[in-house]
């Protein structure tokens, strides 16, 4: 009997000091004031703060000025038609005086579609896990809504044109996107002496093909003085050079495997820069993949916004809730009802803790999922006491039984978790991982809680 | 027993009515859309200075009486105010700047009020990420409720549940349509915990009935 009640009282400190910390916080001075020292929720933009992003469509003709840009050297030696023997193309390109007279291009629909579709992709190849692109056919603008942690470095990025090319020393347009059969990227740990990031450009066996047929006209050419001048090739994203090397060199290292492999980062990368690397090579891969953005965007405006929705209105629901399931099971089980929303309690505050420190990011859905989590744990609490009242068999056993009444709701719900956790958006792994983790704590807690509890009630009865 | 038949039977015409009725208004006039989706006018004002939610509600309330509104905090010192709404005039844009000046003592004019449209989020778009894993998912359990439940007839336990998942959806969207509830951020995630609650239930009860089964056999 003196066993139990310490039993009792034990289990009862315990509860209240999850519920204490869980709930209230612990608290250490610092400076000149008192901080809590529990890690705090990691919301997800339904609670927390958002980062708007306007996006408009530069108001010159893109095209136009692209291919200008891209053909800068050829059109100052007032080459105005030329030959791409390598790529096998003809391409068409005017002075850069007729830039400023070239007329506004009109919003094509599809442009628009295809420009956020690439957008996506390469949000999605950041690790951004949630993110809304509203688009306005009409106009073109864009507002891109993201999580406000996100990698603001990146951000010129995911609008930048991403126009993908290959040029000689002359600037001549060796290739482009529609050469690449694929791009891969992989942060390599094992192969080389440091970690490096790795991207590898598979390009079509028939541009490859061309490239080793002209493989002559890019040998080095020497000149009256003697002087040895190297034929270069270079890959270029917008502007700016991301790959250089000799063009035969750069030629007999596709021709191997129709692969050129490029390399970022540097010995002594720590951790960040190679997940910064990683990042890169991840955009870079993405635009050469996808080929350029039919419009250009310029970012317009961009703002930090709060979301609407409190959390603490939720809290509100969920104590009302609680408050009425308090009344039922004090109505039907008496102090045993008791018992089991004190063990349900208990419950809750390490699940909220458990929330904290596995860094789940809370969105709606998650918050739905502590819903039906909690609302699991009060029936299965109730079950048991109405099972223990029926019969004096042990606890243990009777915890089985109740158990396996529930193991088909707990199969289905973990099947669910597992789907969901794996899940890259937000809101569906954050409803996932929660009920994951409900799940599994739901079982061991019951055990160890709310089965010792519930004893403890029955024997003094 | 027969009254419960008849019961029964009365539920299913009342659902099926509220299903027709549901669809034919979502297929005619569409769901109510709410501002966390729709196309809307957003506008910006730097106040500089930290304000209640409620403040700037109790004037919206008075200038845009026939509008929804949302109202948020903006910038990294939360110091600035966007409101969303469905419109605004030019004459509520001074009435606002006049009712805000009032309100925080600042002297803001029409012209610092940043006005911007705000195409809408396409519905499709933001279903599209649950499709997939809904779907795995659904026969994932449907091939486990037809493996574990195998003894009382399978096949009419996973046609059961199936169409009682679909048909709650259905139920939970066509009461959307007639409510006219605007579809906002909560519509999802209620709909995901219908999809989970039926499951789980239907499961709990077949659960049940092997229980009583196999205790029958014994």
């Amino acid at each position: 009997m003196k066993k139990n009640t310490i039993k009792t009282i034990l289990i009862i400190s315990i509860i209240v000091l999850l519920g204490l910390v869980s709930f209230g916080g612990v608290y250490q001075k610092s400076l000149n004031s008192m901080k809590n020292v529990v890690k705090d929720y990691n919301y997800g933009m339904d609670f927390g703060k958002t980062l708007l992003i306007g996006l408009k469509i530069e108001e010159k003709d893109e095209s136009s000025k692209e291919t200008n840009e891209q053909n800068t050297e050829a059109t100052a030696n007032s080459e105005t038609e030329k030959t791409d023997e390598t790529a096998g193309k003809t391409d068409t390109t005017e002075p850069i005086e007729n830039k400023e007279n070239a007329e506004k291009k009109p919003i094509v629909r599809n442009d628009i579609e295809s420009a956020k579709k690439k957008i996506e992709n390469r949000l999605e190849a950041l690790g951004v896990e949630e993110f809304y692109i509203r688009a306005n056919y009409t106009d073109g603008s864009m507002i891109i809504e993201l999580p406000e942690k996100t990698d603001s470095k990146f951000i010129s990025d995911i609008t930048a044109v991403g126009n993908f090319s290959i040029v000689d020393s002359d600037g001549n347009f060796v290739g482009g996107s529609e050469n690449i059969k694929e791009v891969k990227y992989v942060l390599d740990r094992t192969s080389y002496a440091i970690p490096c990031v790795k991207i590898e450009l598979v390009f079509k066996s028939d541009f490859v093909k061309n490239l080793v047929n002209n493989q002559t006209s890019y040998v080095s050419v020497i000149d009256d003085q003697g002087t040895v001048t190297d034929k270069k090739l270079e890959l270029k994203i917008d502007e700016s050079k991301i790959y250089t090397d000799t063009a035969v060199k750069m030629i007999d290292d596709i021709k191997l495997s129709n692969t050129l492999t490029l390399f970022l980062g540097q010995s002594g990368s720590t951790e960040e820069e190679l997940k910064e690397y990683y990042n890169s090579a991840a955009i870079l891969s993405t635009m050469i993949q996808d080929g350029k953005m039919p419009v250009t965007y310029k970012i317009d405006s961009s703002d930090i916004v709060k979301s609407n929705l409190d959390i603490s209105s939720v809290v509100i629901v969920g104590i009302i809730i609680l408050g009425i399931a308090t009344i039922w099971a004090i109505f039907k089980y008496k102090s045993k009802g008791v018992f089991a929303i004190l063990s349900l309690i208990g419950y809750i505050a390490l699940m909220l803790l458990l929330i904290r420190y596995t860094n789940i990011i809370i969105a709606f859905e998650g918050v739905f999922a502590l819903g039906i989590i909690f609302g699991i744990a009060y029936v299965f609490n109730l079950k048991f006491i109405a099972n223990s009242e029926k019969t004096k068999e042990k606890m243990i056993k009777i915890y089985s039984k109740t158990l396996m009444q529930f193991i088909n709701v707990f199969v289905v719900g973990f099947i669910i978790s597992l789907v969901f956790s794996i899940q890259s958006w937000v809101p569906i792994k954050s409803f996932g991982t929660i009920m994951f983790w409900g799940i599994i704590i739901m079982i061991a807690y019951n055990y160890l809680i709310t089965k010792n509890l519930i004893e403890s009630t029955r024997n003094k009865k | 027993m027969k009254e419960v038949k008849y019961m029964k039977k009365k539920i299913c015409v009342f659902v099926a009515l509220i299903i027709i009725l549901g669809t034919v208004l979502t297929l005619t006039v569409g769901l109510n859309v709410s501002l966390d989706y729709s196309a809307h006018t957003m506008v910006k004002v730097d106040l500089g200075k930290e304000f209640r939610i409620s403040d700037v509600q109790s004037i919206t309330k008075q200038v845009l009486p026939k509008n929804s509104v949302q109202i948020q905090k903006a910038s990294n010192f939360e110091d600035s105010i966007i409101i969303k709404t469905n419109g605004i005039s030019d004459e509520q844009k001074s009435l606002l700047t006049q009712k805000i000046n009032e309100k925080f003592g600042t002297d803001i004019s029409v012209d610092k009020l940043v006005v911007e449209i705000v195409p809408n989020t396409r519905l499709r778009d933001v279903i599209s990420p649950y499709i997939v894993p809904v779907i795995s998912v659904t026969l994932v359990i449907l091939a486990y409720m037809g493996i574990k439940f195998r003894k009382q007839n399978a096949f009419s336990i996973i046609l059961q549940t199936g169409i009682l998942v679909a048909v709650s959806e259905w139920l939970f969207l066509a009461v959307l349509a007639i409510t006219r509830y605007p579809i906002n951020r909560v519509v999802i995630p209620a709909g995901l915990m219908i999809y989970l609650g039926v499951l789980l239930t239907l499961n709990y009860i077949y659960e049940k009935n092997n229980i009583i089964e196999e205790n029958n056999i014994k």
